[in-house]
């Protein structure tokens, strides 16, 4: 971890440390202005140049002389965290790996990471100095639960035994892994318009075409509203299928050939689709056309 | 049927690998709180959208934030947040800092609303509320009306199996710790064994930080396990509820759907019966539940469960024989004696310790009168085996008359206490209590103790401290530059030996790290 020692810091976090010191609530464990500068200098080398005033401005500066003050070993800074935290850190693993024994164990090891214990118990070297106060404590406990969540349990989830596979009849399955031949052409013509979206669009496609996210799940991790979230896919999309279909064109192809080459499904999809227009009531009368 | 995206844009993105570093988990959580700035938005943006792990993160953390159980702390002060918006406009911003204030003082004006009708609300669910104080923050009022908006038919996805993506070569995830390879056997192999290593070193670090806690009562202490010869920290928040669904005749009913609900907040869970008719719901908030049970062919029989901290509540239910659509109202007492594990805990709630007649309201004196303890005054060794949860958060209000009461110290066999005349008094191993400094002219409204040193403060300034149990006394000057503390001391804290700080009623605080020999204000 890249760390300023504190001579270096620069007035401007030191004037910020001088004002905010009570606030931060550092006396209480024992650490004095200077200290607090150096966490803060600390923390403001990982952010990019040019921006400390807005991150010393949105710093949840009490939570991250909290951590600090744990991964020193102070018992009472130890004391309010998990006074504060402990519940939540469990009913958030809960609410992740949506089974007891999982959550138990997924907070039971972040706790240990917590504390910091090494195979001996001897030194801590809490996880809770990667705590950079960017958001909440709470919330940065949450995503770590998550990471472990990823790391741990959905890796083991894909890998299923025969036997489940024998059960499930997927040893018969066709092999869907074969991609089927794609005109060169289209494929850089797609690479590169993809490549040329917004990474807000392209976070967009992925995580509502390939992770088929809600766009309520989207809305909420973006902090917009569902019907946005709705306006710029559609919007991505539509002009994402023009762009590529005007390269295509550019590259030779007539417009028939371009949509063909596009084609948005195969054989296999077209099924489903068949199955999932049906479903849907719309509440017109399906091959009845009106008379008059 | 609107289009989707073509076949050749869907493999792209499946096959597409993330080129730079994953984004620590501050950065992640920054994201999902919306607090990153623009530059690093866009960076970790670009990211997310070639990473599947680190988006599956991101949604999970997410969708836990909205119902997050943790008090809410404040982020930046809003004088701080008016610094921010004010940079912002200095560097040009289009939208200046007080466009933002009526919209902003409308959503905290609502979001208090929410708040105090909440908590009247979980006042009037949980009665036992004084044992465990747990705060809900109210849901962010903007998204309360998102069910009334129009939202526009979405792109349709492409068919499912677009999905069965053949998990490509093994990423290496986000991990809060960098350099950590968990592909390699090996790494796995070291990972099971520190996972075990960390399971015994927990158990280890448990015990020892139950031995390390200091004596003084000074703040919040959600438990407490009241053994005479040291106070460890019980951090247990949680509890169980369990039983078994039967129906008329007593036989078990498997696979019958359970439903728990908090009455506070309306949150519900749901299992079902294992083959032997048992249910279990874990990690319970403390508080009044409702717990239903219904299954094919019965009626639904409903009970009340109250969720003790600690301890797995028994709430069997017996299924009448009947339609489903009949709903037959069982409601049971609680159950005198709780069978399903050893452990023995006892609820106090803060009317008994005032009305027990308890020799000074000492807290280990009534843990001592509760139902299954183990062990007298004076069996310093006896395994404690009651649990002492105390209400002291939520009566800890500096100056307040309970605070103060509260307020006292228990050096092994010595009790102090401040009397409601603001007397300060002692009682010496077997004797009565007595009045200690009665020649200062004083109201003491604080004592506390630490190692074997007392700490009382009063008004005016006053503060005492005496190394020798209240013999001898050494009065404390709370001054600084001929400035000298003339507020009421209405709280004193020790955190060790050498850190401590008191306040006054005028909102001073002093703090020292020298054990007392200086002073200074914050």
């Amino acid at each position: 971890m890249a760390s300023a020692p504190s001579s270096q810091a620069s007035a401007a976090v030191q004037a910020f440390a001088a004002e905010h010191y009570a606030e931060s609530g550092a006396a209480r464990f024992g650490i004095d202005v200077a200290g607090l500068v150096t966490v803060l200098a600390e923390v403001l080398a990982q952010r990019p140049q040019g921006d400390a005033q807005n991150a010393l401005g949105t710093l949840h500066l009490e939570e991250l002389v909290l951590a600090r003050a744990c991964v020193a070993g102070n018992e009472s800074a130890w004391e309010i965290f998990l006074t504060r935290y402990r519940s939540g850190m469990y009913d958030a693993a809960y609410r992740i790996a949506h089974d007891e024994a999982s959550a138990r164990s997924l907070a039971d090891s972040l706790y240990a990471d917590l504390y910091g214990l090494t195979e001996h118990g001897e030194v801590r070297a809490s996880k809770l100095r990667y705590y950079q106060g960017r958001g909440s404590l709470a919330g940065w406990l949450r995503t770590v639960i998550a990471q472990e969540y990823v790391n741990q349990y959905r890796k083991t989830k894909r890998e299923t035994s025969l036997e489940a596979a024998v059960e499930d009849g997927r040893q018969f399955a066709a092999d869907n892994s074969e991609t089927p031949l794609l005109d060169g052409r289209v494929e850089a013509a797609t690479a590169s318009e993809l490549a040329a979206l917004e990474p807000e669009d392209r976070f967009l496609l992925s995580a509502y075409f390939l992770d088929r996210r809600t766009l309520l799940e989207i809305a909420k991790v973006m902090g917009v509203h569902e019907s946005t979230v709705s306006r710029k896919l559609e919007r991505a999309t539509t002009a994402l299928r023009k762009r590529i279909r005007k390269r295509l064109m550019e590259a030779g192809m007539s417009a028939r050939q371009a949509d063909e080459a596009m084609q948005e499904v195969d054989v296999r999809d077209l099924q489903v689709k068949v199955r999932e227009t049906l479903g849907q009531d719309r509440g017109g009368v399906a091959f009845y056309k009106e008379e008059g | 049927m609107k289009p989707g995206i073509p076949k050749s844009v869907q493999d792209l993105l499946a096959r597409q690998t993330p080129k730079d570093e994953h984004p620590s988990a501050d950065v992640l959580n920054g994201y999902v709180e919306q607090s990153l700035t623009a530059g690093e938005r866009a960076q970790v943006m670009s990211h997310l959208a070639a990473c599947e792990d680190c988006r599956e993160i991101v949604f999970l953390a997410g969708a836990v934030e909205e119902e997050q159980m943790v008090p809410a702390v404040a982020a930046a002060t809003p004088a701080r947040q008016e610094q921010v918006a004010a940079a912002g406009t200095r560097s040009g911003s289009k939208w200046p800092w007080w466009k933002w204030a009526v919209p902003a003082f409308a959503v905290i004006a609502v979001g208090v609303g929410v708040l105090i009708q909440q908590n009247r609300i979980a006042e009037r669910a949980h009665p036992a509320s004084e044992t465990l104080a747990l705060n809900y923050p109210a849901s962010s009022p903007a998204t309360g009306n998102r069910d009334n908006a129009v939202t526009p038919e979405p792109p349709a996805r492409p068919a499912d199996k677009a999905r069965q993506i053949a998990p490509t070569e093994s990423r290496k995830h986000p991990t809060a710790e960098p350099g950590w390879n968990e592909n390699s056997e090996q790494g796995r192999r070291i990972e099971q064994e520190r996972a075990l290593q960390k399971s015994r070193d927990l158990a280890q670090l448990s015990s020892s930080l139950e031995n390390s806690r200091p004596n003084a009562i000074g703040g919040a202490v959600t438990g407490m396990r009241a053994a005479p010869h040291a106070n460890p920290v019980q951090l247990v928040v949680s509890g169980d509820v369990t039983g078994t669904v039967t129906d008329a005749s007593g036989a078990v009913v498997s696979n019958a759907t359970v439903i728990l609900k908090n009455k506070g907040t309306g949150q519900t869970r749901s299992t079902t019966t294992n083959n032997t008719g048992v249910y279990r719901f874990s990690l319970l908030q403390p508080g009044s539940y409702t717990v239903s049970a219904s299954a094919t062919g019965f009626s639904k029989a409903e009970t009340t469960a109250m969720i003790n901290v600690g301890q797995a509540t028994v709430a069997d239910m017996k299924l009448a024989v009947g339609s489903s659509s009949q709903t037959a109202e069982v409601t049971s007492a609680a159950p005198l004696l709780q069978a399903d594990n050893g452990d023995l805990s006892t609820n106090f709630k803060q009317g008994l310790i005032s009305n027990q007649p308890s020799g000074g309201n000492d807290l280990t004196y009534i843990q001592q009168s509760a139902p299954s303890a183990q062990g007298g005054k004076d069996e310093r060794a006896a395994a404690p085996s009651a649990e002492l949860k105390s209400g002291l958060a939520s009566s800890g209000k500096p100056g307040s008359a309970a605070a103060t009461q509260l307020a006292k110290a228990m050096l092994p066999g010595v009790h102090w206490r401040i009397s409601a005349e603001g007397h300060l008094e002692r009682a010496l191993p077997g004797s009565a209590w007595t009045r200690v400094l009665g020649d200062q002219p004083v109201a003491f409204r604080a004592v506390a103790t630490i190692a074997s040193s007392v700490w009382v403060g009063g008004n005016d300034g006053a503060l005492f401290h005496s190394v020798d149990q209240g013999t001898t006394w050494r009065r404390v000057a709370l001054s600084t530059n001929g400035h000298s503390e003339r507020g009421a001391i209405t709280s004193i804290r020790f955190d060790n030996a050498m850190q401590g700080s008191v306040t006054t009623d005028s909102g001073a605080t002093w703090v020292t790290s020298d054990g007392g020999q200086t002073w200074i204000p914050q």
